[in-house]
């Protein structure tokens, strides 16, 4: 062990210097306290044996000048005293001392300090490396997050969720806190947005956020209903996800055409449907079990149907900012929140304004990076959007010349949704991509006519009215599960002409007919007459047969029509 | 925290206990409460009457629970939960899977 000794007295510092050469240590020797300061530096003892008075710079000055100098070790400094006043004793470690001894020098007691020292010492140097591991390997954890993120960002991209009829939050590094926000525009135009959050923190979290995002995005562009695209999470989750592990879920589909969103809630706090104009607030509790809990047998969805409008928006949570705690152990609670949204119900951005709510409630700046809240307010209506992501390149005619028949009857029709089948179908012609939304839309306005209004023989007059409109669609729902007989019968003929194509659609089914003529007459003064007079917008030609039961439309399209 | 377990005197009835907070760092007590019980228990209590609140990962350890005492034929009851408690529940619907 190297030893450094100041004193300015040469017979002690004599003695001091033998006894611990004996002990088989090395051993400076500084006779003022500048040189003590200099010889520290340079030779860098592992302890230090300092004489309090010495005439240039006492011991208490060069042990604030040494642990105040920049170093990475602890280096302990004994004071050699002949003072007996507590009080300057007491100073010995108040300046930075870590022990005195008293003078003259025992050998017995300076032997017992250096070991108790050089223990001390080495406890501290092992602390020291593994604090340097721990730093280590915390920095090797920090820089794989960081990969793992921008991998995660990737799959879990965030889709549209930059438009600007959405305020999110949602922190940077939310994947692993288990919270995920997906937002897409499906082929028909609105918007569909999902809120989860992942029971768990780190990794486990964040690995059922990859399954969750491809089934959302892909099976949204293919125009799947949100009760397919959920039954097709829980059943990946249930068989991916380890037992106590699973995903709490908002998820939500705008239809800017019949202005109205459907809500599926299972386990997330309540979701809020907030009128701006009548301040009615509309909450949207969880119905369901967590995805990846029920097996795919037993799982249902039976997502609640509100109104939504210009005058709407969408407030979703998860449950971090309902369990913020602050100083005092209160949580901020569902009550707080929806004191807040009544307050500020007109405010523009509620999003950012709850969050700060928060941060003040808990009175950590940090609270906010657990937080994740989603505000949706009506969309602007895409029907046109062009399709970016196809490669458009090589025209395929694939499905060109072909006609395909469907007929679904009695509990197939409540069980199944033909739409995504038919649409995938058509769209093996890869001419048609860029009419895709047209198609959708054309497809899923017949075949709702002729659910709704043929085979379960709604009277879309129920819609008007707020109440109105959630009873229309409780009534489709029953009706729909106690569906035993009835059809619908589609029929898709898609044939070539010399500039493009031509697709007509023949769709007959089992109601009694209606009055036509009268829901056109109608037009769009009427909130749910809307469907038709869209139809006639796209098609070349509608017609209608049989009362009412078959409705025969023609779509004419042309190639190399890429901007719509 | 600190969970307790009480098995009747036949051996069919397990009762789980838990003071305080129901959450992760009951994780370990609450899986020895049950798991090393042979023949597993017909019907297993989780009585909360002390229990001041649970957490998502308490939520999880009584699914894992659940498996343990064969999933969907589990017989598990919790019972004297607090309204924080039942609120919870109620949320992620867990009456479906369990007596409350």
């Amino acid at each position: 062990m190297k030893i450094l000794i100041a004193d300015d007295n040469n017979v002690e510092r004599l003695i001091l210097f033998k006894v611990l050469e004996q002990e088989g240590h090395e051993v400076v020797q500084a006779q003022t306290g500048q040189q003590a300061i200099d010889f520290f530096f340079e030779h860098n003892p592992s302890l230090v044996f300092l004489d309090v008075l010495m005439p240039d710079i006492d011991g208490y000055e060069v042990a604030s000048a040494i642990k105040s100098g920049e170093q990475q070790r602890w280096v302990p400094i004994i004071f050699l005293t002949s003072l007996t006043d507590a009080y300057d004793l007491a100073k010995c470690i108040d300046c930075g001392g870590d022990d005195f001894v008293s003078k003259p020098i025992n050998r017995i007691i300076i032997k017992a300090k250096v070991d108790a020292f050089s223990r001390i010492a080495k406890l501290y140097e092992t602390i020291e490396q593994q604090k340097s591991e721990i730093q280590f390997h915390n920095d090797h954890l920090v820089q794989e997050q960081e990969a793992a993120k921008k991998i995660f960002n990737n799959i879990a991209h965030r889709g549209c969720l930059a438009a600007d009829n959405i305020h999110y939050h949602l922190s940077p590094m939310s994947i692993f806190n288990g919270d995920l926000m997906l937002a897409a525009e499906p082929p028909m135009g609105g918007m569909r947005l999902m809120l989860a959050d992942f029971t768990g923190h780190g990794l486990p979290a964040a690995i059922g956020a990859m399954p969750t995002s491809e089934i959302f995005y892909g099976m949204t562009k293919k125009g799947f209903a949100i009760p397919d695209v959920m039954t097709e999470m829980n059943t990946r989750l249930h068989s991916v996800l380890p037992r106590g592990v699973f995903c709490c879920v908002v998820i939500a589909d705008i239809d800017t055409l019949d202005e109205r969103i459907t809500i599926w809630n299972a386990g997330a706090p309540q979701a809020y449907v907030i009128d701006t104009q009548t301040n009615n607030i509309e909450q949207v509790h969880s119905s369901h079990l967590p995805l990846g809990v029920q097996s795919p047998q037993r799982f249902k969805v039976e997502p609640q149907v509100f109104r939504f409008s210009k005058q709407h928006k969408l407030l979703a949570v998860t449950d971090g900012i309902i369990e913020s705690i602050n100083p005092e152990g209160e949580m901020f609670g569902e009550e707080k929140m929806l004191d807040y949204i009544k307050d500020n119900i007109t405010l523009d951005n509620l999003c950012d304004g709850l969050v700060n709510e928060v941060v003040e409630f808990t009175n950590d700046a940090d609270q906010g990076d657990d937080l994740s809240l989603l505000e949706v307010a009506f969309p602007h209506h895409h029907l046109e959007q062009p399709d970016l992501d196809e490669d458009q390149a090589h025209a395929q005619t694939g499905t060109l010349d072909s006609q395909l028949s469907l007929c679904l009857r009695g509990r197939s029709l409540g069980r199944f949704d033909p739409i995504p089948l038919l649409l995938q179908t058509l769209l093996e012609c890869r001419e048609l991509t860029p009419h895709r939304s047209r198609i959708f839309t054309i497809l899923s306005e017949l075949y709702n006519n002729a659910l709704e209004h043929g085979v379960l023989g709604l009277d879309s007059g129920i819609k008007s009215g707020s109440e109105g409109f959630a009873k229309y669609y409780q009534l489709r729902t029953e009706g729909l599960m106690m569906l035993n007989e009835g059809f619908v019968e589609v029929n898709v003929d898609h044939k070539p002409l010399t500039d493009g194509g031509e697709i007509i659609f023949n769709f007959r089914d089992s109601g009694k007919g209606f009055e036509f003529e009268k829901i056109i007459a109608s037009g769009s003064k009427h909130l749910s007459g809307r469907g038709l007079p869209l139809l006639m917008n796209l098609c070349e030609s509608i017609e209608h047969f049989d009362n009412g039961t078959h409705i025969r439309a023609v779509y004419r399209w042309h190639a190399k029509e890429h901007e719509e | 925290m600190s969970v307790g377990s009480n098995l009747s005197a036949d051996g069919k009835v397990l009762t789980i206990t838990i003071n305080g907070r129901f959450d992760f760092s009951a994780h370990q007590a609450f899986r020895d409460s049950y798991e090393k019980l042979t023949p597993t228990p017909s019907e297993i209590v989780v009585d909360m009457v002390d229990t001041t609140y649970l957490d998502s990962s308490a939520l999880g350890m009584l699914l894992l629970l659940r498996d343990h005492a064969g999933g969907d034929t589990a017989d598990i009851t919790l019972k004297n939960c607090n309204e924080d408690i039942r609120k919870i529940l109620t949320i992620s619907n867990f009456e479906q899977l369990f007596k409350i």
